[in-house]
């Protein structure tokens, strides 16, 4: 539940600064950045998309990298194995 | 917020201006030039704060014009339709945020109320229970009473903002007042 409290005598806003904050252009500004689909926008001008993406390009080579390890080490990851059998059968 | 008060022709020329605004956004500066202030005093009474004020009539204009394809014209004056937006809005915030919200009452229209119904005399005496009863009511009975004890609306503008008829909004206002007789009178 929502806290609250009674106010029997409220006092105006200034005008002044009532007026500071009206600004259709800036309403406008926020409008068209909530409105324009991504793909309209060149990428560079989007820092936050750009390093999104740059991220995930850096996780999928990390990823590739290490998928090509990993086979190998699978195989013979310490080459323990290869004495052990060396030595049973000479 | 004498916005209500239009007639016909007032109603017809706003209209006007949506329509335009719906097809072309930038054409939606007069409405919010003629209700920017009426939205920002509304929620300063609540708020008594002026980032806040401006955040939330900033977000009950751009809601408004993301879904202005989707208003119809029935007679109403728009400004209905914007504060219908507004109250959802504050109410969505007050809801998230751990913050005090405001509710205006004006005592003399409380009290003219209480004269009328013969209980003006507990009014006076035990205020902080009558207080506490009024905060403990739910969003929309609370809207009710604010609306009608402090924005000082008629039942028509009360219906309309909250897209209910003119005569529901009668009833469910004086069900508000009822049960808040009716427990003062419990506790008398």
């Amino acid at each position: 539940m929502e806290k609250r409290k009674l106010h029997t005598r409220t006092t105006p806003p200034d005008p002044k600064i009532m007026g500071r904050k009206k600004d259709f252009g800036a309403f406008m500004d926020n409008y068209r950045k909530g409105t324009t689909p991504l793909y309209k926008k060149p990428l560079y001008k989007n820092p936050r998309l750009f390093l999104a993406l740059l991220l995930i390009i850096l996780v999928a080579i990390l990823v590739f990298e290490s998928g090509e390890e990993s086979p190998s080490e699978k195989q013979n990851p310490t080459g323990a194995d290869t004495v052990k059998n060396e030595k049973q059968n000479p | 917020m004498d916005s209500h008060h239009k007639n016909k022709e007032d109603l017809e020329r706003e209209a006007g201006e949506v329509l335009r605004a719906q097809k072309n956004p930038a054409a939606f500066a007069p409405l919010y030039e003629r209700y920017y202030e009426v939205l920002f005093r509304f929620f300063w009474n609540r708020t008594e704060d002026y980032d806040l004020s401006s955040d939330l009539t900033q977000h009950t204009f751009l809601k408004a014009l993301r879904n202005l394809g989707s208003y119809q014209f029935r007679n109403l004056p728009f400004s209905a339709w914007l504060f219908r937006i507004g109250i959802n809005e504050m109410n969505m915030y007050f809801r998230k945020a751990e913050r005090e919200r405001i509710v205006p009452l004006d005592l003399t229209l409380l009290r003219e109320w209480a004269g009328e119904e013969g209980i003006d005399g507990y009014l006076e005496k035990e205020f902080t229970r009558v207080e506490k009863l009024i905060l403990d009511l739910p969003p929309d009975q609370l809207a009710l009473i604010e609306l009608r004890f402090f924005e000082k609306k008629s039942f028509l503008e009360i219906g309309q903002i909250m897209k209910i008829s003119e005569n529901n909004a009668k009833v469910k206002t004086y069900r508000v007042l009822d049960k808040i007789r009716k427990l003062m009178e419990e506790k008398e």
